[in-house]
């Protein structure tokens, strides 16, 4: 009986693959955000409020669905370059679907990239995709105790927007008990308030976004 | 929920460990799984289990580490672990710290049986 020390990680393919789509971005002066969120906290929403607001600057979108293509419908009727991923029951994305996705989209130059991932806040975690950073979506109805149910999300991301705002007269969520929450599991979280009904915060985030968008 | 393709990562990486070496058995395969990484244990031994049928590896045992968080403080360079997923330093009380352990995903070592020449 022998013992072989491998201390291999398990997840290096999906990795290096990652290394190559940010190599592929950074050669194109993309900012690219890999957006995450439990199924129907607003993310295509957000993508939809973000590119009529920045409407100056090159936007492209990666969209990803368990089964349909309605989300990348959605993002079309804007004008800018989507590409869908369906990733027939899988429950997050991955380097390689991004990489195959790539191939029909023009992600242009100095421009941002938005990657909605599946909604799910627990898979997507594990899995880097090459992006810059990862952006968590919560919306007000899930409850300000969210980030303590699903940490490695929070932690793993840079940002958390909390959306659905124009709701919060209406509901027990208090939203400071919410950033307290986030900002316990990653006190260097950016936190962006946001309401894709209203509009209100868009601007905030957008602006952000814009300063990120290396030119 | 992907545990079933973190388990076929798993039997992937160690076939292709063990193809050029001459080896008729794999006994056990240990891995190392970070407390901040959304992988159910059970799940994925239910995994391995089912697709090691067929395999070198079938029959093998699947050992997981559970590996807890550890952070190490900026401010103090103190080494802790976390209280319930506050990422606060054990000793001074900082929130500026970085996690130093916690996010593994490993296969760490394979037990073997060698052919004899």
């Amino acid at each position: 009986m022998n013992i072989l020390n491998l201390e291999k990680r398990i997840l290096e393919k999906n990795d290096l693959i990652a290394e190559e789509n940010r190599s592929f971005f950074r050669k194109k002066n993309n900012f690219v955000i890999n957006l995450v969120s439990s199924p129907g906290s607003g993310k295509t929403s957000l993508v939809e409020r973000t590119i009529v607001c920045m409407k100056e600057k090159s936007i492209s979108v990666i969209e990803g669905d368990v089964q349909t293509d309605l989300d990348a419908q959605r993002v079309a009727r804007l004008g800018v370059p989507v590409v869908q991923i369906v990733t027939d029951g899988a429950c997050h994305l991955d380097a390689g679907m991004v990489r195959d996705s790539l191939r029909d989209l023009d992600t242009g130059e100095n421009s941002l990239v938005i990657i909605e991932n599946v909604g799910n806040l627990v898979c997507p975690s594990d899995y880097d995709l090459g992006e810059d950073m990862k952006v968590v979506l919560i919306s007000v109805t899930e409850g300000d105790d969210k980030p303590l149910k699903y940490p490695a999300m929070f932690r793993n991301a840079a940002v958390c927007v909390i959306n659905k705002t124009d709701l919060i007269p209406y509901l027990q969520c208090d939203v400071e008990v919410l950033k307290r929450n986030a900002l316990s599991i990653n006190p260097d979280l950016k936190i962006f308030l946001t309401s894709c009904t209203t509009g209100s915060g868009i601007e905030l985030w957008a602006e952000w976004l814009e300063s990120n968008v290396r030119s | 929920m992907h545990e079933l393709s973190i388990a076929q990562s798993v039997i992937e990486i160690v076939e292709e460990t063990i193809k050029p070496l001459h080896i008729i058995k794999v006994r056990s395969v240990t891995v190392k799984i970070g407390r901040m990484i959304s992988i159910l244990p059970e799940s994925l031994r239910f995994g391995f289990d089912s697709l090691i049928t067929g395999t070198a590896l079938e029959g093998a045992e699947l050992f997981i580490e559970d590996i807890p968080v550890k952070i190490k403080c900026r401010a103090c360079l103190t080494e802790s672990g976390i209280q319930k997923l506050n990422f606060i330093c054990a000793m001074c009380g900082s929130t500026d710290v970085e996690m130093i352990s916690g996010k593994e995903l490993t296969v760490c070592e394979i037990e073997v049986e060698e052919q004899v020449s």
